[in-house]
Parts: C-alpha cells; structure tokens; sequence
C-alpha cells in the first residue's frame, strides 16, 4: 500500500485528508508541522505528501525544500493544500518543488482528480 | 408516482432529449423533480404531472433541464483526453494536412470544461498549429447549462477538478 503524509497543524484538515486518500488506496500518516513530517519521512519516505502552507516550527515551503534535499527525496509526489490561492503563491510553491497545488477549501473529488493527473492511482 | 405518470414523464423525455427512463429509475425522478415541484409551488409530483399534461412547455422545458445530467469537468476522466492528444490529434493533423482544418464537436458539451480542456489541448500545439483553422463546436440541450459555458466562468472548486494546476496559471 502506498504511504501519503499528511502535513498541517490542522488535526480536523488532517482527518479529513487521511480519510479521503485512505478511501482512495493509500495509507495515511499525519504530521502536525513540516519538523514532525521531516522525521517522519526520514522513517519512512512517503510515497506521496499532502502538505499545508503555513504552521507552526517548519512552514510547508521549509519542509519540501529539505524534503527535496534527502536521499530519495525527489521520488514522493508533494501537493500543497492551503489556504494560500495567490498566483505567486502557486508558482512559488512549484518552484519548490511541489507536483501540485489544492486551494482550500478542498474535497475528495479534488484529491482524486489531482492524484489521476499525477498517474498516482493505479 | 402512479404508472401512468411515470410513462407521461418517460414518453415526454425521450421526445424531447432522447433520455430513456427506466422503470428502476424512480429515485432519479424524485431526485431531480423534488426541486421544481418546491419552485414551482406544486403540493406534490402528481401535481406537476398534471400541469404537464396539460401541455405546459415552460414546466416542460423546466423538467427535462432538470433531468439531464450535467456531470462534467475540466479533463474529466483524464485518459480520454490523452487519448485525444497522444492519437487522436496526431491521425487527425495527418489526415487533414492538405485541409489544414477540421472541426471537433462536443455532443452534450453541458457546462463547457471538456471543450475548453480541448482547446487548451490545442493551444499547447503552439506552432504546430500556426496557418491552420480549428474550430470547436458545443452543442446541449440545456440553454442553462450553455449559458455557463458561453461566459467561462468556474468556481474555485471547478477548476481544482481535472485542471492541472500549471494548466490553471497559463489560462485563467
């Protein structure tokens, strides 16, 4: 089973993004800030990151750039989810090293249709 | 709903839009009607049957918009759309190289996503297509629904659905 990381500081946006990627194949883990989801993924590198903006300790951005500097970093597919919708938001988040961007607020349909156009459900 | 009401309704939608309603779709009826029964002030479906009986074509017109579906979105579905791109267009660029035209059309385009994420399939051509006259038809029975893609307005949750997101920076 594919592993997706589930990080913000938000523990109902963490239910609710969990319930909806396990009920799409994956097994979700949760991280509360981008430090707890950096150990996390030194455990374990995620298959897929679904990653909120800002919180507190590690904002989303800090998290994906170190993310991206470990071994085997560039192989999960991150997704930011946040509240951030500004353009600049957007390519700033791309220039990191996000796949993908979700406005919030967000739901099944949008995790689904953005994990088909990253060919990440079989 | 009395049998000879839903054969009214059955008979009415399959003249007007092709639908074809079978007998096991009974919820679908009470799921889509519910809500132009409450609009429209009938105390109930057996109401409204009887004021289309009557030959309303405004409540007519009202019942079949509400029964079609109106499913859609951008690259709904994904694979068909890079069926589109990968073969599709290429035989299509080969097949009308001398024409340098042709035309697509979008039967039942409803709100308008599936022909624009063809046009945007297009656009991402860039050159390719330089010279050559490509034209998009879409076509529904739903003025409401036509009305939504003509103005090409989406909501935040719209184009989150089936648009990629570098897709979404280039073209809105």
């Amino acid at each position: 089973m594919k592993r997706c990381l589930v990080v913000d500081d938000s523990r109902i946006i963490r239910r609710v993004a969990s319930k909806i990627v396990y009920e799409l194949g994956f097994e979700p883990e949760e991280a509360e800030d981008g430090k707890k989801a950096l150990e996390a993924s030194r455990v374990h590198m995620p298959d897929i990151a679904i990653v909120d903006w800002d919180m507190p300790n590690m904002d989303g951005l800090s998290f994906v750039q170190e993310l991206r500097k470990m071994p085997g970093g560039d192989k999960p597919i991150v997704i930011f989810c946040t509240a951030e919708n500004e353009v600049h938001h957007i390519e700033r988040a791309l220039d990191t090293g996000a796949n993908e961007y979700i406005m919030k607020p967000f739901d099944s349909e949008i995790v689904r249709s953005k994990l088909t156009i990253l060919g990440a459900l079989d | 709903m009395q049998p000879d009401d839903f054969d009214f309704l059955a008979r009415l939608l399959k003249e007007r839009s092709g639908l074809v309603l079978t007998k096991d779709k009974g919820y679908l009826v009470e799921n889509r009607l519910t809500p132009v029964v409450r609009q429209r002030r009938y105390k109930s479906m057996m109401e409204l049957v009887g004021a289309l009986k009557t030959g309303e074509q405004a409540l007519a017109e009202a019942v079949v918009e509400a029964m079609m579906a109106k499913d859609t979105g951008f690259f709904r579905d994904w694979k068909p759309f890079e069926h589109f791109r990968n073969r599709v267009l290429p035989n299509l660029l080969t097949a009308r190289k001398t024409k340098h035209s042709f035309r697509i059309l979008c039967a039942g385009v409803s709100t308008g996503q599936e022909a624009y994420s063809l046009a945007m399939i297009l656009d991402g051509l860039g050159h390719a297509l330089a010279g050559w006259q490509a034209e998009i038809v879409g076509i529904d029975l739903s003025p409401v629904a036509l009305t939504v893609a003509t103005a090409g307005l989406y909501s935040q949750f719209e184009v989150q659905r089936g648009l990629p997101v570098r897709t979404l920076l280039k073209h809105f």
